[in-house]
């Protein structure tokens, strides 16, 4: 077969038992992989209404079709599964070495069901696997289990594990793999947390067979190109990802309206200041850098090692927060403190919390603080005053630990508030999760909105949303469909989206093709990308997740609007530009219910039609 | 005519004087084209690639430059990340 093994495995953790099963080119090309495979299978195995942290509960790692086979940008891997924040669907990504490694190693995919007595952990090297006791490394952090495994294993393993926050069921916890690569929202540590299966280590030394060398050859060599000398108006982007990542952007979006600022209630410009901001200078943590590094298949290598000998937390070797992480637990803090920033990433890593989640938790906490809502006593102790670095690392220190509030903010904002019983007002979430660090109020930028609230994975900024057609061109549904379409290949083939700028026109799709052997055109992308999104939204349609039952705080659509800066007096309508999305979907606009011959229409979805009994 | 700083906090590779002068009661969308020209880039593409401030609110459409004006910032849009 090309493009995979053409085999999954299935893990039952209650009775210590595995399963192969074997899968074909035509679900290959119907499904793509990633989270399509993953959809496609938990719709049919999971039941309707398991608890995510229950022994129904389905937890999935799949790979892609550009993992381990050539394309350049093709190394991330994806978890799928219930989430315990949302009630709905999940999948988060991750690159790093674990998917293509686990490919070579002899599967497509892992599905684990069931709970283990005793903490475990996966090995699967070449084809055998073996579920083996975890005791000595539960309680380890992500960083010390890899070691670990390493010494025992091998010292090329790959290994995916969970740190403290999943072992406590955390619902900020995440799951690492290659010491530090996050799979990051939605709560998926505390998924395998709850399954008692503490790591999953890999490898692999197979080779996968691809039907068209050729073409992956000739988009990589342009891509190649494209990054060593890229043209106006990408070379800024591209230069400053490949010197800095994404942390190029830290500064610039911390003033210009793209990063919240102050719990999403403030504005970069006026609260934050550029004197506060230019610590957020990419230039500004040059001074730590010991070496770059990338993930599998990378030729962009965007992120960084670093070494702390100094300051107030010498935290000796650790990595550069990405810009996500230094939004989060930056400016929405208001907090100039870069060492504070790169302990709260070595933290969140170690223990497994997602930063985008934990970050936004502070700032929450912080909002609540400030106005009278949470005390000192509640928060054991801590002065959480806006921008207070020493309270930042100590918060997020205390959900690492499971430990006094940390046991109760490490849950996320709504969890909390609820937990509480106040803060209600202040919270920055859609349907319980917290956003990722990109404002939809910025100007240009209203395509965010949509997937924040609507996508069967709210509060995201990698699932589409088109930025581009007005919301008054009647147009704008079939562009944002177009656009999330795209995205769910993007996604779901193993490529990254940061490295989107440098790909040729139908890159991904001619990747696709050529792997698996098969016209992959824009046409058939268009509808696969269309099906993959169907199964993911037919997930929470099951779980009772009708489009009126998805919310999203009033502050993030700018009610009341933003009083200052760049997004003063933006207003954004969700609600509008999700009647367009689901219309040009095929969808109910109250229930988000798709109709039955949209569904045969895009084919490969008679498990929806049943399951939603359409 | 008045003298206004500019100031470019992007990632393109745009160069700009650091000082322009325009005519006071220049629309938003005269100074976008001066600024466009003097890079030589598209209208369209520059203005989805940038949010502008000036003295620290949006200059948009209904905004004009005043007397009183001094610095215009001009942010790259994200590309997410
Ligand atoms: S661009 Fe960065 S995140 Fe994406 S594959 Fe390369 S190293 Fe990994």
């Amino acid at each position: 077969m090309n493009g995979f093994n053409g085999k999954m495995l299935f893990v039952d953790l209650t009775n210590g038992t595995t399963q192969v099963e074997t899968f074909d080119e035509k679900f290959a090309q119907t499904y793509v992989g990633g989270y399509g495979f993953g959809a496609r299978i938990l719709l049919e195995r999971m039941p309707a209404g398991a608890d995510p942290l229950g022994p129904d509960s389905m937890l999935g790692f799949v790979t892609g079709p550009t993992n381990a086979t050539g394309p350049l940008f093709g190394g991330r891997y994806t978890v799928v599964h219930k989430s315990p924040v949302t009630g709905g669907w999940n999948d988060a990504n991750s690159g790093g070495f674990f998917g293509p490694e686990l490919k070579r190693a002899g599967f497509d995919a892992i599905f684990f069901t069931g709970i283990s007595e005793k903490p475990v952990y996966l090995w699967i090297k070449d084809g055998e696997v073996e579920l083996r006791d975890a005791s000595h490394l539960w309680g380890q952090d992500c960083k010390e289990v890899w070691e670990t495994l390493k010494q025992e294993l091998d010292p090329r393993v790959r290994v995916a594990t969970i740190g403290s926050a999943g072992e406590n069921l955390l619902l900020s916890s995440n799951i690492i793999n290659d010491g530090h690569r996050a799979a990051g929202r939605g709560g998926c540590g505390a998924v395998m947390g709850s399954k008692k299966l503490k790591a999953i280590a890999v490898r692999g030394t197979g080779a996968i067979e691809v039907a068209d060398k050729d073409t992956i050859l000739s988009v990589n060599q342009v891509i190649s190109s494209t990054l060593a000398d890229p043209p106006a108006p990408l070379a800024g982007y591209l230069n400053g990802n490949k010197k800095w990542g994404t942390t190029s952007l830290t500064y610039n979006s911390a003033l210009s309206g793209d990063s919240p600022v102050k719990n999403w209630g403030g504005s970069g410009i006026v609260d934050f200041g550029e004197q506060r901001a230019a610590i957020f200078k990419p230039e500004v943590g040059d001074q730590y850098l010991t070496s770059h590094y990338g993930c599998a298949q990378c030729p962009m290598r965007c992120g960084a090692e670093y070494r702390v000998d100094t300051g107030k937390w010498p935290l000796g070797d650790t990595e550069r927060p990405e810009y996500e992480t230094a939004a989060a637990y930056g400016c929405n803090c208001l907090n100039d403190d870069f060492e504070a920033v790169m302990k709260c990433n070595e933290i969140c890593n170690r223990a497994g919390i997602d930063t985008i989640t934990g970050g936004s938790i502070v700032a929450w906490v912080m909002e609540c603080y400030d106005n009278g809502v949470l005390t000192k006593e509640e928060l054991d102790g801590i002065e959480a005053n806006w921008g207070n670095a020493e309270a930042i690392v100590a918060l997020t220190e205390k959900i690492a630990a499971a430990e006094g509030c940390g046991k109760i903010i490490g849950n996320g904002q709504l969890w909390a508030a609820n937990y509480y019983g106040k803060g209600h007002e202040y919270l920055t979430t859609a349907s319980g999760i917290e956003l990722g660090m990109h404002d939809p109020r910025m100007p240009g930028v209203d395509g965010y909105i949509r997937p924040f609230q609507y996508d069967p994975t709210p509060g995201r900024h990698v699932k589409g949303g088109d930025n581009r057609t007005p919301l008054s061109d009647p147009n704008r549904g079939n562009a944002d469909v177009a656009k999330t379409a795209g995205t769910e290949i993007l996604n779901t083939s193993g490529m990254c989206l940061l490295g989107g700028a440098a790909l040729p026109p139908n890159a991904t799709n001619n990747f696709v093709g050529a792997v698996l052997g098969f016209d992959f055109t824009p046409e058939l992308s268009l509808t696969t990308g269309r099906r993959i999104w169907m199964l993911r939204h037919a997930f929470n349609l099951r779980e009772g997740i009708t489009r009126d039952k998805m919310d999203i705080a009033p502050r993030i659509a700018g009610n009341p609007p933003i009083a200052t800066g760049p997004n003063a007096g933006i207003v954004r309508e969700p609600e509008k530009a999700g009647d367009l999305f689901f219309e040009a979907m095929g969808c109910d606009l109250k229930t988000g219910m798709p109709k039955r011959e949209v569904l045969e229409q895009l084919g490969g979805l008679e498990i929806a039609i049943e399951q939603l009994g359409l | 005519m008045i003298s206004i700083r500019i100031r470019y906090i992007g990632f393109h590779p745009y160069v700009f004087p650091e000082e322009m002068s325009f005519p006071v009661g220049s629309s938003a969308g005269d100074i976008f084209t001066v600024l466009a020209e003097t890079v030589g880039v598209d209208y369209d593409v520059f203005l989805y690639e940038h949010v502008f401030l000036l003295d620290g609110v949006r200059l948009e459409e209904g905004v004009f430059l005043r007397p009183e004006s001094r610095e215009l910032m001009i942010f790259t849009m994200s590309m997410g990340g």
